[in-house]
């Protein structure tokens, strides 16, 4: 214990007089320690305690009652509960007001769109805390509403103002046009979303729901007297629904738990080098002090009591600021991020034990490789002053294959059995092997500097040299990267399979409906005028009567000979796993769209190579179908059309027809193209439209699009669908990780190629000495830290993909022996992903460094 | 010509009342073939006096010319020129890259030239085998003794056609063979028609000098011939 006291003391002490490394650490280990902070402090603010919760579902109520009765068949519209069906069903004494919400359709600043609508009157005391007033007051009267902050831009309008309701067809039953004066801005049961409060006659026969206030909780039996009578129950005490923890297969636990411990993982692996440096600065006085009778085990104790001041320092300093950091900004978390308004100020005290002494272990398990590595060292070379090469030691090699070679095998194991905690277990363990593995890899790497240049020949064998501390900035550019290339390959395989999104019209392409040739035209007049330099066709398929449809088949020698109708046996599973014809048994059949005109074909398929353009044109010209699926077309060139012709007797006949036909792939679009003469052979002679499409050649935005709905509505016409296309790797916590995967590589890099700059002064002076010009400091910099980045991001790739493919093989091997099989997961390369870490972020670190270092050379040197 | 010429040379460091004057109004010259020994006590100005003829460091005032150039007029681009193609170096330690081995050290000036990998290789096998240390080629400075480093700096401040060698207490690490190896070198050097200045504290290696000034407080204060024995010193100042 003594020894520990003397070594906090020489930590201490030693951490104000290397003022600027010691706070280089506690900035990297205060970060981490801020975010766990304010995400704690955040996460506490916004669980709301009971009473909160209370007030905001069920007002100064205790239950929500909600009409759920059977409609009565024999009217379209269903049966209403009243007032007094509700009150003799509760306990005496009860009060209750009306309530009710939806989505409305209104006029918006830039033309139509939903927002959520509540009716209720908001001056009733059993509903009064449900609304909390921040401008204006609440509505008193039919003509009148309140907002919600964010819905007064998204509707432009203002206190005093007004909105209005498109009219609709009344038939529809829908709000006629109606214009409501704003009265005040409200936020309603803590949410920042777009609201609108109207008074509850406003909501006609929307809705019936009424919030209770009775006179003591419900019991079970009142609650299934209530339920027999038609009415759904909620009231305080009851659980809202959680939403299930599993995102994609993975607990979101699981997840957290690894992104929590890679976390500490870099913060241990970037600080390491600082540790490292500082250790080595004073070899000198730990030599002096083994040789005046201090044991390895003391001088491990002053190393490691770096890391505890430090995290201590830490601790402290990212506790507060992470709390300040939550408390500050609040309001804005809420508008932007949770999009509700959170419960009151405080914090997590038990997280905030835990994240104190994570804070400490962070900064102690950062000084762990430099101490055992100084308290190995040569007394007298030490004393001396030489310094020697670190060697790295074989037996972390071999523990760090043994530890990649597990996790390869644990992820893949953990894949084939759908469990993801095994696969999180080897994805952890293969990352810590390769951590181990990476001083070696340096080393080995170093080897290829005799075919460098100068300057990148020194900077290469100087990171070999300095592996204590440059193998731990490299491992944690590679764990960042690793793990932001392997989700993200892992999102996108997953994407892949999720959306074998089969699509009938071309991505952004905006189409109105209608069976009245009238509006059609008035339609296609609206889009043109709306959508100038898009292409306006009218949306035709083949007519043959009542009883009949013309589809595409897929031909009898290209079907899957197993069916899936009836059951399937072990042969027939057999026989389809061998038959390639069986590989996709969704999708035997297409629709058929027509085109007016042969030009029309390159367009209505969303086309934009004009190789592929013409092709289909000429095609359509010259009596040739045109089909988006490949398989569908024979070796012959035909594809094979069918004709259902339904009798009135119950029988059916079809007619098969073959039709000269190419294949040109678009998209996900899955249609066969033809002209109105091509259906003749066939005795269709009809075309029918039923709408029409506009291809404007992209995913117009939603100002654009609520535009076209309000020009739509305002002329009578039904409001448009865009076709979205396929979901495409959109996903935030891939961008989060990409980004801040770049965002480590540069800081290990800066961080290495400081240090490196600090600690090759003497390096500097002889460069200068022998005639280096002054632009040598700065390209030394520049290649130390594109070694840094550059190791650390072709590292990180290999194992991301590594990871990523073996989890990916070992869930399509879960299905290998099934069928129908589902569609497998792909190995996609994520080139946008590699494209940042391989040259992207090298570069920039590389940029920065030089940047940032001064031009000239030290000219002194140093004093004897 | 002369190789090296400092013309009243002054050098403060610092302004005011921390200002410290580390050269005032030094004259020197040092003609081709002569090894010229800079002797004084600490903070005399040696080191200083070796950086401004080096062109490491500028004047505060004066002049310095090698081989009629003045420095004052050359970039900071144009003195690294001239140190990578006239001006040899040799401090007392850390005078080798360790990231480099021998021969890539003694290389070293020659790639920064511009020079190919190849040819500055050739080169450099050659200056490391006039040093001795053919075989060391290959090896990292931390593999080779104190003395071969310091063999290995020789030889990378003599390669190519340097026509001016300064040397900062090359001997001072080293024990008493192993340095007359290296003033040996040195001098060898000199007499093939370079010029050297050699800073020392032992009187004895300033016997390898053919003159010797001697620096207090940054003013020449003495200067003496070739000193064929160690005790000559004794009698230059009666007041040393």
């Amino acid at each position: 214990m003594r020894s520990w006291l003397v070594a906090l003391r020489i930590a201490r002490r030693e951490a104000l007089r290397a003022k600027g490394r010691t706070l280089l650490i506690v900035a990297m280990i205060t970060m981490p320690v801020l975010v766990l902070t304010f995400a704690a402090a955040v996460y506490k603010m916004n669980s709301l305690t009971t009473a909160e919760s209370q007030a905001r579902r069920f007002g100064a109520g205790n239950a929500l009652v909600t009409w759920q009765g059977q409609p009565d068949p024999n009217s379209k519209t269903p049966t209403r509960a009243t007032a007094d069906q509700v009150a003799r069903a509760l306990p005496a004494g009860s009060t209750m007001a009306p309530f009710g919400s939806t989505t409305v359709t209104m006029r918006t600043a830039t033309g139509i769109g939903d927002i959520d609508g509540f009716f209720f009157n908001a001056s009733d005391p059993i509903l009064t805390p449900m609304v909390k007033v921040a401008s204006g007051r609440v509505p008193q009267s039919d003509a009148e509403v309140a907002v919600s902050k964010s819905a007064l831009s998204r509707l432009g309008t203002k206190v005093g103002g007004s909105i209005t309701m498109p009219k609709f067809d009344s038939n529809t039953g829908m709000f006629p046009a109606h214009t409501y004066t704003v009265v005040g801005v409200v936020q309603i049961s803590g949410k920042l979303t777009d609201q609108v409060l109207f008074s509850f006659s406003q909501a006609g026969d929307l809705y019936q729901q009424w919030v209770a206030k009775t006179p003591r909780p419900l019991t079970k039996a009142e609650v299934a007297g209530l339920n027999t009578a038609g009415f759904q129950v909620a009231q305080v005490g009851d659980q809202p629904a959680v939403l299930s923890d599993t995102a994609r297969g993975f607990t979101l636990f699981g997840i957290g738990t690894v992104v929590a411990g890679l976390g500490i993982l870099e913060v241990v692996l970037l600080a390491g080098p600082a540790f490292a440096v500082g250790a080595r600065r004073r070899q000198r006085d730990l030599a002096l002090t083994a040789a005046n009778g201090a044991s390895p085990a003391t001088v491990r104790k002053i190393v490691l009591g770096d890391g505890v001041v430090s995290g201590t320092l830490a601790a402290v300093v990212g506790i507060s600021g992470g709390i300040i950091a939550a408390f500050t900004t609040r309001g804005l978390v809420a508008e932007y991020v949770t999009h509700e308004a959170p419960g009151g100020y405080r914090v997590y005290p038990l997280a905030l034990v835990i994240i104190a002494l994570v804070a400490i272990l962070t900064g102690v398990l950062g000084a762990t490789v430099p101490a055992f590595t100084v308290a190995r060292q040569d007394v007298v070379a030490a004393l001396a002053g030489r310094r020697g090469v670190t060697r790295s030691r074989k037996v972390w090699l071999v523990l760090g294959i043994i530890g990649v070679a597990l996790g390869a095998v644990l992820a893949a194991a953990g894949a084939y059995r759908t469990s993801s905690n095994v696969v999180l277990a080897g994805l952890v363990t293969g990352e810590l092997g390769l951590v181990l593995c990476t001083p070696t890899i340096v080393g080995a790497i170093a080897q290829l500097g005799r075919f460098l240049p100068v300057t990148a020949r020194i900077a290469l064998r100087d990171t070999a040299r300095r592996r204590s501390a440059a193998a731990p900035a490299i491992s944690a550019v590679m764990a960042a990267v690793a793990g932001s290339v392997a989700l993200t390959v892992y999102l996108g395989a997953n994407d892949s399979r999720d959306n074998v999104y089969q699509q009938s019209y071309p991505t952004g392409s905006i189409s109105v409906f209608s069976d009245n040739p009238q509006d059609q035209d008035r339609a296609a007049a609206l889009l043109r005028q709306q959508l100038p330099t898009a292409t306006v066709l009218p949306i035709m398929y083949p007519d043959c009567g009542e009883s009949c449809y013309v589809q595409l088949e897929l031909p009898a020698n290209l079907r899957c000979p197993v069916s899936t109708d009836g059951p399937v046996t072990p042969d027939d599973v057999k026989r389809a796993l061998a038959d390639r014809r069986c590989d996709d048994v969704y999708g035997d059949h297409l629709s058929i769209l027509l085109v007016q005109k042969a030009s029309d074909g390159a367009d209505a398929l969303g086309l934009t190579d004009p190789a592929q353009r013409q092709r289909v044109n000429d095609a359509l010209a010259g009596g040739t179908s045109v089909a988006t699926v490949a398989r569908f077309v024979d070796a012959s060139g035909h594809v094979s059309v069918s004709k259902m012709t339904f009798s009135d007797a119950g029988g059916q006949q079809a007619t098969q027809f073959q039709v000269p036909a190419i294949s040109v792939p678009a998209g996900n679009l899955q249609t066969l193209l033809m002209t109105p003469a091509e259906m003749a052979p066939m005795g269709v002679t009809k075309a029918v439209a039923n709408g029409v499409l506009a291809v404007p050649g992209t995913i117009l935005p939603q100002s654009k699009r609520d535009a076209i709905d309000a020009a739509l509505v305002d002329a009578g016409l039904n409001r448009m669908s865009l076709e979205f296309g396929p979901a495409t790797d959109k996903h935030p916590i891939a961008i989060i990780l990409a980004v801040a995967a770049a965002l480590i590589a540069l800081g290990a890099a800066a961080i290495s190629t400081g240090l490196a700059a600090a600690d090759g002064r003497s390096d500097l002076t002889t460069l200068a000495a022998v005639g280096a010009s002054p632009r040598v400091r700065r390209q030394l910099s520049l290649s130390q830290s594109g070694v840094i980045a550059l190791l650390g991001s072709a590292l990180g790739v290999a194992a991301g993909l590594g990871a990523a493919t073996a989890v990916l093989t070992g869930l399509n091997q879960v299905f290998a022996g099934q069928w129908p099989t589902p569609p497998k997961y792909p190995i996609t390369m994520p080139w946008l992903n590699l494209l940042i870490s391989l040259i992207v972020v090298p570069v920039i670190a590389m940029l920065g460094a030089g940047l940032l270092t001064r031009s000239r050379l030290p000219s002194e040197r140093r004093a004897d | 010509m002369t190789v090296l010429q400092l013309k009243a040379v002054h050098r403060t460091h610092g302004t005011g009342a921390t200002a410290v004057k580390a050269l005032a109004g030094v004259d020197l010259i040092v003609n081709p073939g002569e090894l010229v020994a800079v002797m004084g006590p600490s903070g005399s100005g040696k080191s200083t006096l070796l950086n401004i003829a080096g062109g490491l460091d500028r004047p505060s005032t004066g002049d310095v010319l090698v081989e009629g150039r003045s420095l004052l007029s050359l970039s900071k681009r144009d003195l690294a020129a001239l140190r990578r193609r006239s001006i040899g170096y040799v401090f007392q330690d850390l005078n080798l890259l360790r990231s480099l081995t021998a021969v890539e050290n003694v290389a070293l000036p020659l790639e920064l030239d511009g020079s190919s990998v190849r040819k500055a290789r050739k080169v450099a096998l050659q200056a490391l085998t006039e040093v001795g240390l053919p075989e060391l080629a290959d090896r990292f400075p931390d593999d080779m003794s104190g003395g071969q480093q310091q063999r290995v700096a020789i030889a990378r401040a003599l390669v190519g056609e340097r026509r001016l060698v300064l040397a900062d207490e090359p001997t001072g690490a080293l024990d008493s063979q192993t340095g007359e190896s290296v003033l040996r070198l040195l001098r060898a050097r000199v007499d093939a028609g370079a010029a050297g200045v050699l800073v020392t504290h032992e009187a004895r290696h300033a016997g390898w000098a053919d003159r010797v000034i001697f620096l207090r407080d940054g003013v020449i204060v003495d200067t003496a011939g070739p000193l064929t024995q160690a005790e000559d010193l004794l009698t230059v100042d009666g007041a040393r």
